[in-house]
């Protein structure tokens, strides 16, 4: 047996450099390692593509693979990508494997003669060069239609389009909105000192009074002093405030205007497959129609409600008016008579049930503190406040369950790791009314509500199970 | 000619590169170590240069990944160092890391270790020439790199910190001034302070002084003292050399003050350093293309055709002529963008400009893209610049330990030279979603899927190689094979 093992040794050791038989189990055993690792990361990718985006629908987000798509153009990107993957895929492993056979196979043997003498072989580069070059050809002319139909929407000047205008500035996000005119005004043009108005100033108080100038009016409006004058931008919906949400309405066609203050941004919408940098200087469109899974807004019934999510109000709900500044949808308590600012508001619109269960609670007079130490103070206000809008003849909200994120995907300094805004994709007739809530007497009635109007819909009956989107 | 010249014999090159052994210890030491201008030894030098921007750039990486991994926390050593509150990390500081980590590695690693080093060391030896074609330009590209590494590393120690840019360098973002300029006079108190000042751009009457501290001030003198010093001790030739030394250094040594005070001047704030240094770091590569492409054209030795070349020479001919060409591009932008940012232009800054809220009282009038065109029309070609040489190494090792020729070597050339020509013209698929015209998206992106067929054929060929090989996996070929994968 000495002998055995030693002619074993020696057979080993005339594998010659190094001891590379062990070498080649030692490589056995890596791909083995690899593989027992890559086969459930596998099954779960073959997983989640039979499955599909349904799963990883719930929070928008997607820990490893794709977030899911709710734009009409982002799946013929995500079968793309699927494609170009698996190709690649395919090629990467038969290349791995390729090198593996080989490097075991033709590692050196003492008893190998010699290599084998070959200078090449031009059939065989041939077919290697015109492989992939096919390959190639197909992906490209697949990337071209995808590419297409994202930047060359076919809507792109229809005049029935939805417009808004996205401006982004350090470390927020603008959004205008037209009026009922539908058309967007003049925006970014600031004053100069060789303007006429700072004539006779040096340069120094030129450049103070332009600077207040700008703070009082950050987006550069450029509207005609003279009323009379019909422009354009005159009924925009815009603030001086950034940050606000962007808000667009579901299954339509959008032509988002896209353009910055200061330094180059990114508009990024990981959910509808939309990219676009935000550059001084330059006005870009991005195109885009959600489909209707991408709809933030979701009519709940009043008693599932959930109270930490925020609530989208609109006109067709009970008790909905239009108020504060600026103007927006907003609940006022029915129990105060008082007029203007002074009326207590139970809940603004994007507010959630526990946000104005809380201010319930402070006007109250509870502190915060004890509602910290004790959590069933806030839970009974909220189904205080519940039973309230119940009163008002509330049967349902609109609740924001599917919020989308806005993502800056251009470095633009210190604050860009901060830079998210929100998207919220809401149903058409909650866009016409949020559009066109600066003059809520000019809304066309709305079309005949498919939910139950509120007076007639006592607890039971109106409950059904089904939730149909609202109009 | 390739006769390295001896001044300690009147300055006359009269001999034979080949003959007279003697001749050559009579250099010196400064002459053969330091000043040299034999490619072996400004190959070394290149390394070890490179070596050392490894560390400080593998240092920023790190800095990357600490706060990354653990937000918030403190860093050790560099929190108390930086005054930051409770040692955490700023965002000026993670962007700067970033920057200047992506920045030193790529400019001042990768290109002066491959292209540099292993250019120098290799490229004489493989063709059989006795040195490069240009010997004083070659050690000229060394000593020109040394002060653009060190005008780069001054923005460590400007106030504001290094550029937060990101190594793209995109306007408008990188117009903005990194709260640089000018600080307020402070009159030296003793003999070192003056000495700084005496260094130091500055103007008591005014009250204002350069942002550059001891630290970048001492390095950039001694970084200009040194490429001015290399360039006099092979130019100036008064008679002996008791004449010649202090000549030089004299001469050196002011020509370098006045280069401290014009690096002052230009490079007041930390993106304004960084556009410098790639700029002169620039002129360092674009003259040693040139010595290589002659060196390769002009200097093989008999019987050596241009396909014998081995392959890694092959790369280096090829990615030479990238360097001239793309450069040149790269040195545009740079020029550029150094202009918009002491605001003397609006090459890249729009009209209507308004940061924070507040006016900028600039024209305008410029387009952010146009930086994006011409940065990325050299910064593509700068990645295949980075590469090939790579792969030029792997074709030739591979052979020697598969012990058979490299499969398809004119395949392989070809292969070389389509990526090249390719990468020419695929750079705006780095400007996909930048806002230009989708049109030249499309087509930037078919281009760009071409230029994986050369590739795939390089991947191909090396597994040729391996195929009916004898390999022995010493450490070069592990490299290689390795790399081949990563093609």
């Amino acid at each position: 047996m000495a002998t055995l093992s030693k002619l074993r040794k020696r057979r080993f050791q005339r594998a010659g450099y190094g001891a590379s038989r062990w070498g080649a189990v030692l490589a056995v055993a890596v791909v083995a390692a690899l593989l027992s690792i890559a086969a459930p990361a596998s099954a779960g990718t073959i997983g989640v593509l039979a499955a599909g985006p349904a799963v990883l629908a719930e929070s928008g987000f997607s820990h490893w693979w794709l977030t899911p798509n709710y734009s009409t153009h982002g799946d013929s990107i995500d079968r793309l990508f699927y494609f170009i993957f698996w190709i690649t895929m395919a090629v990467f492993v038969a290349v791995e494997v390729t090198i593996v056979v080989f490097a075991i196979k033709y590692r050196f043997r003492a008893d190998r003669a010699k290599a084998i003498f070959t200078h090449g072989n031009t059939r065989l580069e041939m077919a290697w060069t015109l492989a992939p070059a096919v390959v190639l050809l197909v992906i490209a002319l697949w990337t071209k239609r995808a590419w297409d139909d994202f930047r060359f929407a076919a809507w792109a000047d229809d005049p029935t389009r939805e417009q808004l205008l996205v401006i982004g500035e350090q470390f927020k996000w603008n959004v205008i909105y037209p009026g009922q005119d539908r058309e967007l005004g003049r925006y970014l043009s600031y004053p100069k000192p060789t303007d006429p108005k700072y004539r006779g100033q040096n340069l120094a108080a030129a450049m103070k009074a332009i600077n207040n100038d700008i703070t009082a009016n950050p987006l550069g409006q450029d509207v005609h002093p003279d009323k009379s004058v019909p422009d354009a931008g005159r009924d925009d919906d815009t603030t001086k405030v950034p940050g606000r949400p962007v808000i667009v309405p579901v299954e339509t066609k959008l032509d988002l205007h896209l353009t910055s203050k200061d330094v180059i941004h990114d508009f990024f919408l990981p959910n509808f497959r939309v990219k676009l940098d935000a550059v001084p200087g330059m006005r870009g469109h991005v195109f885009f129609e959600s489909k209707r899974e991408g709809q933030s807004t979701e009519p709940i019934e009043l008693a599932k409600v959930p109270s930490d999510k925020a609530i989208w109000l609109d006109l067709d709900t009970p008790g909905v008016a239009v108020g504060g500044n600026p103007k927006r949808f907003q609940i006022y308590d029915p129990t105060d008579k008082s007029r203007g600012a002074r009326r207590r508001v139970w809940l603004q619109s994007q507010e959630s049930l526990s946000e104005g269960a809380r201010k319930r609670l402070l006007r109250k007079r509870v502190t915060a503190a004890q509602m910290d130490q004790d959590a069933k103070l806030l839970a009974d206000e909220i189904e205080l406040f519940r039973a309230d809008l119940a009163k008002l003849g509330i049967t349902r909200l609109s609740v924001i369950t599917k919020p989308h994120e806005i993502v800056c995907e251009e470095l633009c300094g210190l604050g860009h790791y901060t830079m998210r805004g929100d998207l919220l994709v809401v149903s058409k007739q909650e866009y016409q009314n949020f559009i066109n809530r600066e003059n809520p007497a000019a809304t066309p009635a709305p079309a005949p509500a498919t939910q139950p109007v509120a007076s007639a819909a006592p607890a039971g009956a109106g409950a059904t199970g089904a939730v149909t989107p609202a109009k | 000619m390739t006769a390295i010249p001896h001044p300690s014999h009147g300055g006359v090159a009269t001999h034979d590169a080949h003959g007279d052994e003697h001749a050559r210890h009579d250099v010196g030491f400064v002459k053969k170590y330091i000043f040299s201008t034999d490619h072996k030894v400004i190959g070394i030098q290149f390394l070890l240069m490179g070596l050392m921007f490894m560390v400080i750039g593998g240092l920023e990486a790190m800095l990357v990944r600490w706060q990354l991994g653990w937000p918030g926390k403190a860093v050790p050593i560099l929190g108390e160092y930086m005054g930051w509150t409770g040692g955490a990390m700023t965002p000026e500081f993670y962007n700067a890391a970033f920057t200047m980590h992506a920045s030193i590695m790529i400019f001042l690693v990768i290109i002066p270790l491959l292209v540099g080093t292993f250019g120098n060391y290799l490229i004489p030896l493989k063709i059989g020439a006795a040195d490069m074609a240009f010997p004083f330009m070659n050690g000229l590209a060394f000593w020109m790199a040394v002060p653009a590494g060190t005008i780069l590393s001054a923005s460590f120690f400007l106030q504001g910190g290094p550029p937060g840019a990101g190594w793209t360098s995109y306007p408008p973002l990188s117009s903005l001034w990194l709260n640089g300029g000018t600080l307020g006079y402070v009159a030296p108190a003793g003999a070192w302070e003056s000495f700084v000042m005496f260094l130091r751009v500055h103007d008591a009457d005014a009250g204002t002084m350069s942002t550059w501290t001891a630290i970048p001030l001492l390095l950039n003198f001694a970084a200009f003292f040194g490429c001015f010093l290399f360039i006099a001790s092979y130019t100036v030739r008064l008679g002996h050399r008791a004449v010649n030394i202090p000549v030089a250094v004299a001469l050196s040594a002011v020509t370098a003050y006045f280069a401290l005070r014009f690096a002052q001047r230009v490079a007041f704030d930390g993106q304004a350093a960084w556009f410098f240094a790639l700029f002169v770091l620039g002129f360092s590569s674009i003259l040693g293309a040139v010595n290589y492409l002659t060196t390769i054209i002009k200097l093989r030795c008999p019987g050596m055709t241009m396909f014998r070349l081995p392959l890694s020479i092959w790369s280096l001919f090829i990615t030479s002529i990238l360097v001239l060409l793309a450069t040149p591009v790269l040195a545009s932008v740079l020029f550029m963008n150094l202009l918009d940012h002491h605001r003397f232009t609006t090459f890249f800054i729009p009209v209507d400009w308004v940061v924070s809220n507040g006016a900028t009282n600039t024209a305008g009038g410029g387009f952010p893209l146009l930086h994006q065109h011409l940065f990325w029309f050299y910064s593509h070609p700068a990645v295949y610049i980075m590469i090939l040489p790579a792969m030029g190494m792997v074709s030739d090792i591979m052979p020697a330990f598969c012990r058979k020729p490299i499969f398809g070597y004119r395949p392989m050339v070809y292969a070389l030279a389509g990526i090249a020509f390719l990468g020419f013209i695929v750079w705006a698929h780095h400007m996909f979603q930048s806002g230009m015209n989708p049109t030249l998206g499309t087509t930037f992106a078919i281009s760009t899927m071409f230029i994986a067929v050369p590739s795939a054929i390089k991947t191909f060929n090396w597994l040729g190689t391996m195929w009916g090989g004898n390999i022995r996996f010493t450490a070069a070929m592990l490299n290689a094979v390795g790399s081949s994968r990563c093609s």
